[in-house]
């Protein structure tokens, strides 16, 4: 058997320490900047499902101003927001490359797209239940907390899981311009030198990231589903 | 109880106002069973949804115990909601949510124990007869199940008022009937004040003491239930009324050409409304007696309205014509309604 391994995947099982490290780092980057991003975004869909038209602080202006940003930020591949806030992320990690330099742009580059799933999740709120909870007085943070969050779990955690997913990928696209992680594995020892088994290894790493996370994600928006 | 001076409130849609409320007035009583009937858009929920504030009027004033209302604001006008239960057509139970919990849910932060909440709770869900499913979650049960724990909680807060919007019409005929029994019960039980909104004639037929009847935003008639059946004055009135009566069926038959009114010459179809029962009888076989016309029965129908037997009867009248038209004559003048179809 390990003969076996030597022959088809020579090259991995001399990185074995490496590609463990990388795994850690791509662990890493993703729950760090997955706290920031479900915080931030979940704040910034709430805002904006309070402030539309028809809301329970209804705010045009503010509204219009998020939308406009959400949607511009969003229309900016990933790739050249990277370059784009190298001189930015100098400023608030300190460094704009390995792990630490990663994480701003990560958070950039998915608050406006989780935002966007929070609020549609929250969307799915039968407006009858906010007329409901209203007519027995409750509060709007108590409307916000006890209502909208609470009767879009099963939504909320089919938003957060793909969301995840998409930022594992991202982790891996930092990670080959200069982040470490499994993307900087999978083009420093695999493309660079030329060891295709490299490649497929970081692959197959990731593959089981997603999976495990799609698994959690659907078991949770399960179990709250009624 | 509750007093609307002069509400408006007006939408603007597609650039084109429109008025959902017209300058309403209404006293409501404390402890009434109170109807407001109206066709789809005529704005019964803009009305009701004003009494507890979840619709400000653009102009007119909201008086409940006396106290006008639309001055209030944040956390006073909330404390005000608590003392008006809602129940609405499609229930808006939380489906994240036991049955219990959801009672729960408007009295968890008043400074009850989670032991009081519960107990207090529990025989709420007794009240409504639903104790057996405080465990269970919205989804499980049927319509009048929902009703039930959607009644449960609104009166979760001990609200005076309770505002019904088209609470029965998302329920078949027979749990319509068991949640306006409910409704009655509650009434009678807890002294409580009903304000109940429907496009269901027979609803406001079997519990309501007092109706409204609306039409483009205004009230267009206003009367005790008995009133509104036994005399009603406006064409949609008469409208809902003949929805709950078997007396237009003769429009029915008369349009399909029916055998069963397929007139001989001398014959007149008749129909009489509502006559006190004990006159009913006795009315015909007097009349054809005393012009010595002969009246064939095609529809008859008595119904008890708030504890009155009121009926009407569609019939042949077979005889010569100047008799027919006495006959008619005299009915007229002892007050029984009587159309010439
Ligand atoms: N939020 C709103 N915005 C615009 N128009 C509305 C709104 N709510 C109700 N309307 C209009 O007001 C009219 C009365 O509505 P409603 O009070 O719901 O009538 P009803 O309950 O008698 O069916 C309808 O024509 C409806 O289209
Ligand atoms: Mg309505």
């Amino acid at each position: 058997m390990p003969e076996f391994l030597q022959n088809i995947i020579p090259n991995v099982l001399k990185k074995l320490p490496a590609l463990w490290e990388a795994t850690l780092e791509t662990l890493e980057m993703t729950g760090i900047s997955a706290l920031f991003i479900l915080v931030l975004g979940m704040a910034l869909g709430i805002l904006l499902t309070v402030t539309r038209k028809g809301g329970l602080m209804e705010n045009t202006a503010v509204y219009r101003v998020l939308d406009v940003i959400i949607n511009l930020l969003r229309s900016v591949p990933f790739i050249i927001l990277l370059f784009l806030l190298i001189p930015l992320t100098r400023i608030i990690c300190g460094t704009s490359i390995g792990v630490v330099g990663s994480i701003f742009p990560l958070i950039v580059g998915t608050v406006p797209f989780f935002s966007r799933q929070a609020e549609a999740a929250l969307a799915g709120v039968d407006p009858g239940l906010i007329e409901a909870a209203q007519s027995m007085g409750c509060s709007k943070p108590g409307i916000i907390f006890r209502v909208y969050l609470k009767e879009s779990v099963p939504a909320l955690s089919r938003g957060i899981t793909i969301t995840l997913i998409n930022l594992v990928g991202l982790t891996a696209m930092a990670g080959a311009v200069g982040a470490g992680g499994l993307g900087n594995f999978a083009y420093v020892q695999g493309v660079q030198r030329n060891c295709y088994d490299i490649i497929c290894a970081a692959v197959v790493v990731l593959v089981i990231i997603v999976q495990i996370i799609q698994i959690i994600g659907n078991i949770i928006a399960k179990k709250s589903e009624r | 109880m509750i007093r609307l001076e002069h509400i408006t409130k007006t939408y603007v849609n597609a650039g084109k106002k429109f008025n959902a409320a017209d300058d309403v007035s209404l006293e409501i009583e404390k402890g009434e069973i109170f109807g407001i009937i109206g066709f789809s858009g005529a704005g019964k929920s803009t009305l009701v949804r004003c009494i507890n504030l979840l619709e400000r009027p653009d102009s007119g004033k909201v008086l409940i115990g006396g106290r006008d209302i639309t001055s209030l604001h944040g956390a006073e006008l909330r404390r005000q909601r608590k003392k008006i239960g809602m129940i609405f057509q499609h229930f808006n139970l939380f489906a994240s949510r036991t049955v219990l919990q959801n009672v729960i849910f408007p009295i968890r932060y008043s400074g009850l124990s989670r032991q009081q909440l519960k107990e207090k709770a529990m025989n709420l869900l007794e009240l409504v007869g639903i104790a057996d499913k405080a465990g269970a979650y919205p989804s499980e049960l049927s319509g009048g199940q929902k009703q039930r724990a959607a009644i449960a909680r609104a009166l979760a807060s001990d609200p005076e008022i309770l505002l019904c919007d088209e609470a029965t019409s998302a329920l078949d005929p027979q749990t319509t009937e068991s949640i306006l029994k409910l409704l009655r019960s509650l009434n009678a039980k807890l002294g409580l004040t009903i304000v109940l909104i429907t496009h269901q004639m027979n609803v406001v037929k079997s519990i309501c003491t007092r109706t409204a009847v609306m039409e483009n935003g205004k009230i267009v008639e206003l009367g005790d239930v008995f009133g509104i059946f036994a005399n009603p004055q406006q064409p949609v009135t008469r409208s809902f009324v003949d929805t709950t009566s078997c007396l237009s069926g003769i429009n029915d038959l008369i349009e399909e050409e029916s055998p069963v009114v397929q007139l001989n010459p001398g014959q007149r179809i008749l129909r009489f409304r509502y006559l006190e029962k004990s006159a009913c009888e006795a009315l015909v076989s007097s009349i054809s007696r005393r012009f010595s016309i002969d009246l064939n029965i095609v529809f008859g129908s008595i119904e008890i309205i708030g504890d009155h037997p009121i009926g009407g009867l569609v019939v042949i009248a077979d005889g010569n014509e100047a008799d027919i038209d006495a006959a008619v004559e005299y009915l007229r003048s002892i007050n029984v309604g009587v159309e010439v179809i």
